[in-house]
């Protein structure tokens, strides 16, 4: 009983702290203000209350959250696989899609040989287990999250706009070649047999990923939605990414490149104004919040190794991400402008980071996998701090630039 | 929505689900752990679907999510299992904590503060019929017709009379879910659908009361020193649900008045820390949840925030409770004592028929109230259930005899009890027929990823 009273004290408590500062961040200092913009905070509330921090929630009911994590996952795939319209993709200038890939398979590599180095470092892998821990590395650093360029956009003067545009759609659309490798990787990995690579299995599975995605597509077509309230549609929906993740974890595969192909066909086959993109983006907050709540719930922070290679991925990132950008704009611009430092820009990860190294760790289970989440964590942490940072300083000399 | 179309849906989400297995089994790679997962979706799909269909028969959506349950459950489909189905217990805990948020908040002082006496009325009248007619009904069953293997005919009075007593007991109880499920679906307003909100959250505290109070004369009639230690428990049980509810309540009001948007997000928030603080403390959420909705309600400015964060997340909340409600239903238990079972529910139905006519009566309620609002007392759910593991905890052979056909009996009142309550509502004239129109929410304009 004595117990229950201090919770209740704490609980109350924390509610005044909270309320003060969550909900007005002017209420922050000005460092902890712009290293918090993208409100990546959240992770380190769910490490808070989970097994790694104050154990409020247990490692054995870890397990209770699977509907939470699907839900999470599916919902992340989806968003982004329902933006990936044909038409509007062929309206993407050429050197805007040249620049998203490349610098993403560029940033992609080298990450992943940065982790590959340290995996053997500080990591008794298997060789497959760590070629598919290094691949995920890769893939899930390299990506680029638009969400703390459209906040400081919001900050910045409007001059900075045509500068800021082509870095959205850049770092919107370079998860697509991200995800497509994680997706893949799971189909060739085996992760109920220690991430042997099995090349029969690799191609089944893809093959069947493209089946299950679209009788997915069909179920959710088939769904007479305009005659629902909205919170029938809600219901429906969440049901619907429950299932779906929950097949591709059922099967091993990624929930994110199973939802991100039914998001595809969907995106192709309902019209622009449908209601399933006011849907998805009324839900956008809280499902982020969900997913990085137990993003952080799986997080242990052990071990010297993990933070080691975490800042090294993320010091690794804002080179590869610098350097690839600067090189591919001499290789080819096409008569686009960008910023002279326009790749420091790309060097937030956002949530999609945290959302790949989970299902991972979800999946492949172990040491090697709880190693790689750790240090895609510490890197998408420290990523996110740096970001507004990074991002002032690309406009500013390329709005300097303008003016010039 | 078109039956073929939702034939359509449903066959597809049962196929993919073979075709997951059938790929599972062929490639020998499969996640049995995953499997909860998947049931999940599977049931919210075909709940969900289960549920528009209801009302073409005249019962609330509810019904068919609980009746999808039944079917994807482990004596039909076999779809959800109770192995598929254990992880699901926080999803389970979090809709159970928001739906009782709901209820305590729908508990407005200034609303129901007329009808006090009629209220007061009805919980005593269904509480003492319902005891005394299951009690009698049901001591005279197990006396004359035998208590059950094992039993001794030295023993039988004594058993009798105990398994009487708690039946009396457990028989008292209602269920505040379903009542605001149905109240709420139905956008129910009137006398009837007040009284049937208000006496099923007072009608449990009473059975709350009740067992602590009779759990050691039980004990004294079995021979067994148990009743005394349980009875001090159910009181620390209760003191504990209401200061944790205190609690919650008191920092809900804290986040209701200073966030700006986000609302429902911090609501879900403190719904889960309840379920898993109730737990943890061995304390009831459904009672701490009722008094965290009724403090924020009648004592701070945010009642109405605190329904509108809830409401846009009340149809998934509803599927999952009562779709792993119907799916947790003992159809073995009730196929094996269906007399016993049906003789419980209809002396259950008699009484709850005649204290709530007498108690409305004397509260000078107007006959067309009094001919309804009694269906709306007939279902049970949870509370039951909770109890009736007590009883198989604290009392034995006897108290799993009492626990197996109490709930073979809610699984009856649970189907039947919202089927009975909508119709008493619509028959009050206090159920809307139009169904819910609130739109599709705003997107908001930032991208986070």
């Amino acid at each position: 009983m004595n117990n229950l009273v201090w919770i209740i004290i704490l609980l109350v408590g924390a509610g005044f702290l909270w309320a003060g500062f969550v909900f007005s961040k002017e209420r922050f200092p000005p460092f902890l203000r712009e290293t918090t913009l993208t409100g990546w905070e959240v992770f380190l509330l769910g490490f808070a209350i989970g097994p790694g921090g104050f154990g409020l929630i247990g490692a054995g009911e870890l397990n209770q959250l699977d509907p939470f994590i699907a839900l999470g996952l599916g919902w992340a795939g989806l968003i982004f696989g329902i933006q990936l319209r044909w038409a509007d993709l062929k309206k993407v200038e050429p050197f805007i899609r040249f620049l998203t890939v490349g610098q993403t398979l560029a940033a992609g590599m080298g990450l992943c040989l940065v982790f590959l180095f340290m995996g053997v470092v500080f990591h008794g892998y298997s060789a497959s287990g760590l070629a598919a821990a290094a691949l995920l590395v890769g893939a899930a650093c390299s990506v680029s999250s638009p969400t703390a360029i459209s906040i400081m956009a919001a900050r910045l003067p409007k001059t900075s706009l045509p500068l800021i545009r082509p870095l959205l759609v850049v770092s919107t659309l370079d998860l697509a070649p991200a995800l497509a490798v994680v997706g893949l990787l799971f189909c060739f990995f085996d992760p109920m047999n220690e991430s042997v690579f099995s090349m029969s299995r690799g191609v089944a599975l893809a093959t069947y990923s493209i089946v299950i995605a679209i009788l997915l597509a069909a179920m959710f077509l088939l769904i007479d939605r305009k005659k629902l309230s909205g919170e029938h549609n809600l219901a429906v929906f969440m049901g619907f990414i429950i299932f779906a993740s929950g097949i591709s974890f059922y099967l091993g595969l990624s929930p994110l490149f199973t939802n991100l192909l039914t998001g595809i066909i969907l995106a192709n086959v309902l019209s622009p104004d449908d209601s399933i993109h006011t849907l998805l983006h009324a839900t956008e907050k809280p499902f982020y919040v969900i997913l990085l709540v137990v993003a952080g719930l799986w997080w242990t922070a052990e071990g010297a190794g993990v933070w080691i290679t975490g800042i090294a991925l993320a010091a690794a990132r804002v080179e590869l991400k610098y350097h690839s950008v600067k090189a591919l704009e001499r290789f080819w611009t096409d008569g686009q402008k960008l910023p002279p430092n326009a790749g420091l820009a790309l060097c937030s990860p956002g949530a999609m980071s945290l959302a790949m190294g989970l299902n991972f760790l979800l999946a492949y289970h172990g040491d090697g996998p709880v190693f790689a989440f750790g240090a895609i964590a510490v890197s998408t942490m420290i990523g996110e701090a740096m970001a507004p940072a990074l991002i002032r300083r690309a406009l500013a000399r390329g709005e300097e630039n303008e003016r010039a | 929505m078109n039956a073929l179309r939702v034939a359509a849906v449903a066959g597809l989400a049962a196929a993919l689900m073979t075709l997951a297995r059938y790929i599972g089994q062929e490639l020998g790679s499969f996640s049995p752990m995953a499997e909860s997962a998947m049931a999940l979706g599977f049931l919210m799909i075909f709940a969900f679907f289960l549920g528009q269909a209801a009302p073409v028969i005249g019962a609330p959506r509810i019904t068919g999510y609980l009746l999808a349950g039944v079917a994807a459950g482990p004596f039909a489909l076999g779809l959800v299992t109770q192995e598929n189905a254990a992880p699901l217990r926080m999803v389970n805990g979090l809709a159970l904590s928001l739906i009782a948020f709901t209820a305590g908040g729908e508990l407005k002082l200034a609303r129901y503060r007329p009808r006090i006496k009629a209220l007061a009325l009805a919980v005593a009248g269904q509480s003492l019929a319902s005891f005394a007619l299951v009690a009698v009904v049901m001591f005279c069953a197990f006396y004359f017709f035998g208590a059950g293997e094992g039993i001794t005919q030295a023993d039988t009075l004594a058993v009798s009379l105990a398994a009487a007593l708690l039946l009396g007991i457990l028989s008292m109880a209602n269920s505040p879910a379903t009542a605001v499920a149905v109240i709420t679906e139905g956008r129910a307003k009137g006398p009837a659908a007040e009284i049937i909100m208000g006496s099923t959250v007072l009608v449990d505290m009473v059975v709350v009361l009740v067992f602590g109070a009779l759990a050691p004369l039980v004990g004294g009639i079995l021979g067994m020193s148990a009743g005394q230690e349980q009875a001090a428990g159910i009181f620390q049980h209760i003191g504990g649900a209401v200061a944790l509810g205190l609690g919650v309540g008191l920092a809900m009001i804290i986040i209701l008045q200073f966030s700006q948007e986000g609302a429902a997000l911090w609501v879900s928030g403190m719904a889960m820390a309840l379920s898993e603080l109730s737990i943890h403390f061995h304390v009831s959420a459904l009672l701490a949840a009722i008094v965290a909705g009724f403090l924020v309600e009648n004592y701070s400015r945010h009642g109405e925030k605190l329904i509108e964060a809830i409401e846009l997340s009340s149809a998934p909340v509803y599927v999952i409770f009562f779709s792993l409600a119907g799916q947790g239903l003992d159809l073995a238990a009730l196929a094996a004592n269906l007399p016993l079972t049906l003789a419980l529910v209809f002396t259950r139905m008699a009484g709850v028929w005649l204290g709530v006519n007498a108690g409305l009566s004397m509260a000078g309620e107007p006959l067309e109230t009094r001919r309804n609002a009694w269906q709306g007392f007939v279902g049970q759910a949870g509370i039951n259930i909770g109890f009736a593991i007590l009883a198989q905890q604290y009392f034995g052979q006897v108290g799993a005899i009492v626990a197996t056909i109490a709930i073979s009996a809610v699984a009856v009142n649970q189907v039947a009890g919202p089927i009975m309550m909508r119709r008493a509502l619509v028959a009050a004239g206090e159920i809307s027929s139009a169904s819910s129109t609130q739109p599709v929410p705003k997107a908001e304009p930032s991208s986070p990823r």
